[in-house]
């Protein structure tokens, strides 16, 4: 199944955006981490600004990136939000309410709290009335998120735009399931290929189970501690402009292979 | 798009186990509703709870999954033969090329909420019995039901609040048709919480008494709990007259976070899409299962969304003065009950409710019919204005 790749972004610890990620990414210097870039979250109006939470934030500014990146119209492309546990913090707020003494939660919170609320807050947004669907797949949520997006892609002749994120849970659900930190990163997939296509994605099932570890440990470690940061792999063959093929682990006995083929001598920068 | 057809499927909720239940329960105009007696919370409303599912813990090799939700999803792959149905396609296909794709709003946060009761008083540490990943995380239930099932193909939740388990056959049809597999089990389950509960109480959603759909007088919503499954799989895999899957469509209403584009907007726009990829002209709908919430505004926006593209001719209705409003399984429920609609020529009317608001256009059914049935189309709207109808008919015809 081919796809074409008109955008690409990315955050994270110390990955304020593509093209300033691009030196760790290729390994042209070391990951070292950082602090979490301040979002921009320039589409939100200030009223859904403060009623936002992290989460709408982040799945918003790596979709708006990627969006502005090739230009397009963002209510255009059909949306694929894919995270593991969405918002972990009003989730985690509104299970402390409910074991407290009054358990009227605030409204804000959960309709904050539904997985789809990124989808609602970006259509509003942009004024999309697009298909968007928001979907979760544990720590193989990458894998399902760009399955949901290519099948989409290919069959409906859609552009669609893809936002992984996913933010850790505060203590105590920390413990239970530890997400190490906030990650996000945002695909922009064509059906055909565009003058911004900068590469073709064969997406395809196969019985290779293993994925390499990334050779630079600090994005090992960023890569197995978040579910959304499963991605990495893929970013760091797009950020060489390389050819080659990257494995996401999926559901076993089966992985999702992804094959890429640079279109451009420059890639995305 | 090319039918898919459904050669399995069952339902299991407050009106009973198997989708059989729901069929009797909608002849005999027998509600699945009752005063709120859903563990210690107080509440005045009314729910569908199902029964007994204390006594179906998980157990075995899955029992890190036991909680409430996969106690629904289990108690519900149990009934109408559908463990056989998917044993059958297993052996045609085999299991990597069978899909699992399930809708739920909440998963199993019911759990979460009760470790957070029981918190130790000194570290703040939640019981060290609780497992997070099986049981609440958004694909707990997926991974439950394809493990419980023996699948390997591709697998994940939708959780789009309440299309959620409409939205699971659309992304079906995209993976049967891109090849990647040979059949999906699709589903959707949500059970009782206090989440939903609280939530829909603070939104002063929530009627005091069983609600009402399209009644004039409608006050809001009663929540039930449901667990459906549909196994999809080619047409040609079918025998001619079994029930399909014709089309879908998708939308979001750009509008606001919890409440419909008052003008059904995005609503129309999913039905449009839905008819279609089915290839079919409004008339040809026989019935429309209305999303149907009996809050105000639901109920007044699908109205003028339904009224404006089919006028005032086709019969509809919405189900959940029986079983309540199932959140992340009503799409599932409200396509099979959809289906048997077709398989059984009837046509539900709408429990509970008296008086027609007057503001409505559409031709709502008050009574229950027996009359054939051609072609249904289901409606199913969440919040954050997330919009799918499903149209359901038969092979050949």
């Amino acid at each position: 199944m081919k796809v074409y790749l008109d955008a690409v972004s990315i955050y994270g610890p110390g990955l304020p955006g593509w093209e300033a990620s691009l030196p760790p990414l290729r390994g042209e210097m070391p990951y070292t981490g950082g602090d979490l870039p301040a979002f921009a979250c320039t589409l939100l109006p200030a009223t859904e600004r403060r009623r936002a939470g992290k989460s709408v934030k982040l799945a918003m500014e790596v979709a708006q990136q990627a969006a502005r990146q090739c230009g397009i119209d963002p209510a255009a492309p059909a949306m694929v939000f894919a995270s593991s546990s969405g918002d972990t913090e009003v989730l985690s707020a509104i299970c402390e309410s409910l074991a407290g003494d009054d358990r009227m939660i605030s409204p804000t919170r959960f309709h904050n709290s539904v997985h789809n609320a990124p989808a609602g807050y970006w259509s509003i947004a942009v004024g999309s009335r697009q298909p968007s669907n928001s979907i979760a797949c544990r720590e193989v949520t990458a894998a399902a998120g760009m399955l949901e997006a290519a099948t989409q892609c290919v069959v409906e002749q859609t552009p669609v735009l893809l936002a992984l994120y996913d933010i850790p849970f505060p203590f105590p659900l920390s413990a239970a399931e530890p997400i190490a930190t906030a990650f996000g990163a945002a695909l922009l997939l064509q059906p055909q290929q565009t003058p911004h296509s900068r590469f073709c994605l064969d997406v395809e099932l196969t019985a290779v189970t293993t994925t390499e570890p990334l050779h630079d440990s600090e994005f090992e470690t960023l890569r197995l501690g978040v579910p959304a940061a499963h991605l990495l792999p893929l970013l760091q063959q797009l950020a060489m402009n390389a050819a080659g093929t990257v494995v996401l682990e999926y559901i076993e006995p089966q992985s999702l292979q992804l094959t890429v083929t640079p279109l451009s001598q420059k890639g995305f920068s | 798009m090319t039918p898919l057809a459904i050669t399995s499927s069952t339902l299991t909720n407050s009106l009973g186990r198997g989708q059989y239940a729901t069929l009797n329960a909608l002849r005999d105009n027998r509600s699945g509703l009752r005063p709120c007696d859903f563990m210690d919370a107080e509440l005045a409303t009314w729910i569908g709870k199902v029964d007994g599912l204390d006594d179906f813990a998980v157990t075995g090799t899955l029992a890190q999954y036991d909680c409430r939700n996969n106690r629904l999803a289990q108690l519900g792959l149990q009934q109408d033969r559908f463990i056989d149905a998917v044993e059958n396609a297993k052996a045609r296909y085999g299991s990597n090329r069978i899909a699992v794709i399930m809708g739920t709003s909440t998963s199993g946060i019911l759990l979460t909420e009760q470790a957070f009761r029981q918190r130790d008083s000194e570290t703040g540490k939640l019981p060290d019995s609780f497992h997070y990943t099986e049981t609440h995380e958004l694909s707990a239930v997926a991974e439950f039901s394809r493990r419980y099932l023996g699948l390997t193909g591709p697998s994940m939740a939708i959780s789009t609040a309440c299309s959620s388990s409409a939205k699971v056959f659309a992304s079906a049809q995209r993976l049967i048709a891109a090849g990647l597999c040979d059949a999906a089990v699709v589903g959707g389950v949500d059970s009782l919480c206090f989440t939903t509960l609280y939530g829909f109480a603070s939104l002063e959603l929530v009627s005091p008494r069983p609600c009402r759909p399209a009644d004039a007088n409608r006050d809001g919503i009663s929540i039930g709990e449901a667990a459906g499954f549909a196994l999809l799989e080619r047409v040609a895999a079918a025998p001619a007259g079994g029930i399909a899957l014709l089309g879908y469509g998708e939308s979001t209403d750009a509008h606001h976070m919890s409440t419909p584009h008052p003008e059904g907007l995005g609503a129309r726009l999913a039905m449009e899409r839905a008819l279609q990829r089915a290839g079919l002209q409004t008339d040809e709908i026989d019935y429309i299962n209305l999303h149907g919430t009996a809050s105000k505004s639901n109920d007044g926006a699908e109205d003028k969304a339904v009224a404006g593209l089919f006028g005032s001719r086709t019969p509809c209705s919405s189900t959940k003065g029986w079983t309540g409003h199932t959140l992340g399984a009503a799409g599932i429920t409200e396509a099979i009950i959809g289906s048997l609609c077709i398989e059984h020529g009837f046509m539900p009317g709408s429990l509970n409710t008296e008086t027609v608001d007057p503001a409505f256009s559409s031709r709502i059914l008050l009574h229950s019919r027996n009359q054939a049935v051609r072609h249904v189309v289901s409606n199913s709207f969440g919040f954050g204005g997330n919009n799918c109808s499903v149209v359901l008919g038969r092979i050949g015809a």
